[in-house]
């Protein structure tokens, strides 16, 4: 197994990043991480360096967390109404 | 000299770039043909696009794209699996500023950026970078996207490597007196995914609403053609688009309980 470089995935820092560990996808927002799709930790070398990359990713998002002022909970989105142009 | 031929290399290369680009779109419709738009509000603004496995055309009124176009393959499919899946979501360069949707549009949206043409379909990693621009995304409701979009999109593959191939277009329907807006991008109302199996030259397509726990609807082709108001396979007569193939049930998977 090669080991790979593990790509830069600064949690919170940009809309752009996109993490693949497995078929797990972690999506970098500015307000959240969505983490979808799934994956086996295997009991074997290449579940070990799975299973290490989730558990990196998953330590720089709780310290990037911890290290903010958080609100109790996100102010509701930004959402607005417009006359629809093709009706 | 030197000069010269780095000029002829970069003239080259442009070429060959613009070459690839420009032909590789019919290849992604069935016979060849791209939908073409009925209701004339819909043509505004709009540009094709071209990638390696998929064909979009995109609208600058919405700032999404009006449909994506895959011709799924089974050996495609097979290329896709076990793919490593960093990427970066981007603008898409080749639109117009005023037209294309930026990355800070979808910013604190609530909604997911959701593939038309999804990433677990791109056989390598080209083609995945290109899955990510948001020339192939709408603003999609997260729940929709996980429980009700995803398995649709793997009864697709599923399907295809079944059948060999298929012919698929995902778009977004902008339906009703008034829609969402996130930034400035339009939220569509609803999205469909037609299947075309050249195996049993039949199709069907998908129908839902925009929206968690919608009801999950197969309509034939000619149906959601009116609806959408885009001939979406158009080398097919009426007839044989009012005839519908055997769409797989979706099981919906469940929101937390």
């Amino acid at each position: 197994m090669s080991k790979k470089k593990a790509a830069a995935f600064t949690p919170f820092a940009n809309e752009a990043d996109v993490l693949g560990i497995g078929n797990l996808m972690l999506e970098n927002r500015v307000d959240r991480i969505t983490i979808s799709g799934d994956v086996d930790l295997t009991a074997d070398v290449a579940g070990l360096a799975l299973a290490r990359r989730l558990h990196a990713a998953l330590g720089d998002i709780v310290a990037a967390l911890e290290a903010r002022e958080l609100p109790q909970q996100l102010p509701p989105p930004a959402v607005t109404t417009v006359d629809n142009p093709f009706a | 000299m030197g000069k010269l031929l780095a000029r002829l290399a970069v003239a080259g290369a442009l070429f060959a770039a613009a070459a690839a680009q420009g032909a590789s779109c019919p290849v992604h419709y069935l016979d060849g043909r791209a939908p073409e738009i009925r209701n004339q509000k819909l043509a505004a603004a709009t540009r094709e696009l071209c990638y390696g496995v998929f064909g979009v055309v995109h609208s600058g009124v919405t700032r999404t794209p009006l449909w994506s176009a895959e011709h799924l393959r089974a050996d495609n499919l097979k290329r896709a699996q076990g793919l490593e899946r960093d990427d970066k979501f981007h603008a898409e360069q080749r639109l117009p500023r005023g037209q294309r949707a930026e990355l800070s549009d979808y910013a604190r949206s609530g909604f997911d950026r959701g593939h038309l043409a999804p990433n677990a379909d791109m056989p390598d990693r080209r083609t995945q970078r290109e899955s990510f621009s948001l020339a192939n995304m709408v603003p999609q409701d997260r729940d929709h996207n996980r429980h009700i979009w995803a398995p649709i999109e793997g009864a697709v593959r599923t399907m295809a490597r079944k059948e060999g191939d298929l012919y698929v277009i995902t778009g977004p329907a902008f339906l009703g007196s008034s829609l969402k807006k996130v930034g400035n991008v339009i939220v569509p109302s609803h999205l469909y995914k037609v299947v075309y199996s050249p195996r049993q030259k039949l199709a069907a397509a998908w129908f839902t609403e925009n929206r968690a726990d919608a009801p999950i609807q197969v309509v034939p082709v000619a149906e959601l053609e009116r609806i959408v108001g885009i001939e979406l396979l158009p080398s097919l007569s009426t007839r044989q688009k009012e005839r519908m193939l055997r769409l797989p049930k979706i099981k919906q998977r469940k929101n937390r309980s």
